[in-house]
């Protein structure tokens, strides 16, 4: 959005109401895709009954998907200086705002490198953040009815890792740019009362890897779930999981099919064989639907 | 009829009581994602649909929805699985026997309206005839 002036109006009206809602102290910060895949531009429509917001966390298309990142330390958000031209005789035009950066720290289990390598992976992407401050407020860009995510400037995301000294912890630092052309007059905020959720208590999904896959033809298929986290010798199991938490898809008929049952095989935890009547020559994708985990493994039965 | 069909269905709500409205969990998809209806996501209507109808022996899970839908394809893939747990499988025909008795399918049934009124009985009948010795 071009930042400039209005010619159509004079001077702007200064006047404000007595009690106008301030935004408090950046803590976090939920990102989204700037377009889902189908063309649509990821807003919350505010004339419309507000969404569900665990399930914009939950979202099976993750190009309409809510990440939220914990929350920072030591944020900073400086404004870089307006860049004008200046005249011999001193006199000064207005060139164009500057750039709005951020900076903050993940820290304790926040700063894993595996954590890292998935912050990393968001520079491919077009994506805008929401800022959620200490308060819970959810911060984006009112226009048209819609509040967006902010757009960030993606190939200037630079997440890098600290090692811990004698003096300082492990840490993730994370620096961007926000879309230099981003009116922050649009800002606008969503509170927890409004909401019905505190924003800072959001957590992002976490990602199942299915393994070691062996299928009984028409009837089951057996595989290991772990996450990305762990050591490189023992990676957390995702343990205890019923029927429930598995969704299987029919890529074919695009159709949810229906599971038999889903048996986790003790003494080997996290190692699961689930029963369904395969049809041979389709092709399905696994997902993990328990809330906070996420995974797609598609694969053709035989 | 014991079951209506998506169009008929007023403001059901998103717990367990509503999933008991749906012949398929692709029914109460549909109905669900729409926006007068919550407009929920895909995964959680998967989740609390198959919830709903989630029986759990130990570690071994039931998805009592398909059961319930296709029993004789249920009784191949699950006992294919429990052929070599006897033990296992006393356990789940029991439990799949009382879920049944506890559960009311006349009202909340998730077959055809025009088995609805059998589908106690006739359900009861199909896991009697399923023994352990059976699914070795």
């Amino acid at each position: 959005m071009a930042i400039g002036c209005n010619c159509n109006v004079g001077l702007s009206n200064t006047g404000r109401p007595n009690c106008v809602p301030l935004f408090s102290v950046v803590s976090s910060m939920i990102a989204a895709p700037l377009f889902a895949n189908d063309g649509t531009r990821n807003g919350i429509d505010l004339n419309a009954p507000l969404p569900v917001w665990a399930d914009l966390v939950n979202e099976v298309d993750a190009s309409k998907r809510w990440f939220p990142i914990p929350a920072f330390e030591n944020v900073e958000l400086p404004k870089a200086d307006s860049q004008f031209e200046e005249a011999n005789s001193g006199r000064m035009v207005f060139l164009r705002q500057g750039k709005r950066s951020f900076s903050g720290e993940l820290w304790a289990d926040d700063s894993t490198p595996t954590f890292l390598g998935k912050l990393q992976a968001n520079r491919c992407v077009d994506f805008g953040i929401y800022i959620v401050d200490v308060n819970g407020n959810l911060i984006g860009s009112e226009e048209n009815g819609f509040l967006y995510p902010i757009p960030v400037d993606n190939p200037s995301w630079d997440p890098k890792f600290a090692f811990a000294t004698d003096t300082t912890a492990q840490k993730i630092m994370l620096g961007f740019d926000f879309d230099r052309l981003f009116d922050e007059s649009t800002m606008y905020m969503i509170t927890p009362d409004e909401a019905g959720v505190n924003f800072t208590t959001l957590k992002g999904l976490i990602d199942v890897n299915i393994l070691d896959v062996v299928e009984v033809a028409g009837v089951s298929i057996t595989f290991d779930a772990k996450l990305d986290y762990g050591t490189a010798l023992n990676k957390i199991l995702f343990k205890g999981a019923t029927v429930s938490d598995f969704e299987l898809y029919n890529n074919d008929t695009a159709t949810v099919e229906t599971i038999a049952s889903v048996s986790e095989n003790l003494p080997t935890e996290g190692n699961y064989t689930l029963s369904f009547a395969f049809v041979s020559g389709d092709s399905y994708t696994l997902s993990v639907v328990k809330a906070g985990f996420t995974s797609s493994y598609t694969f053709t039965a035989i | 009829m014991a079951t209506k069909t998506a169009q008929n269905k007023k403001r059901l709500p998103f717990t367990k009581a509503g999933m008991h409205n749906f012949k398929s969990i692709n029914e109460a998809i549909k109905y669900f994602s729409l926006l007068e209806n919550g407009k929920r996501s895909r995964r959680s209507v998967s989740f609390l649909f198959v919830e709903t109808f989630e029986l759990n022996v130990g570690s071994f899970s039931i998805n009592m929805a398909s059961y319930l839908n296709d029993n004789k394809m249920f009784e191949k893939v699950v006992g294919n699985y429990l052929k070599s747990k006897p033990t296992l499988a006393a356990k789940v025909k029991v439990s799949v026997e009382n879920w049944i008795k506890e559960n009311d399918l006349k009202q909340k049934g998730v077959k055809d309206d025009s088995k609805a009124e059998n589908l106690e009985t006739e359900k009861a009948v199909d896991i009697a005839k399923v023994e352990p010795e059976d699914l070795k």
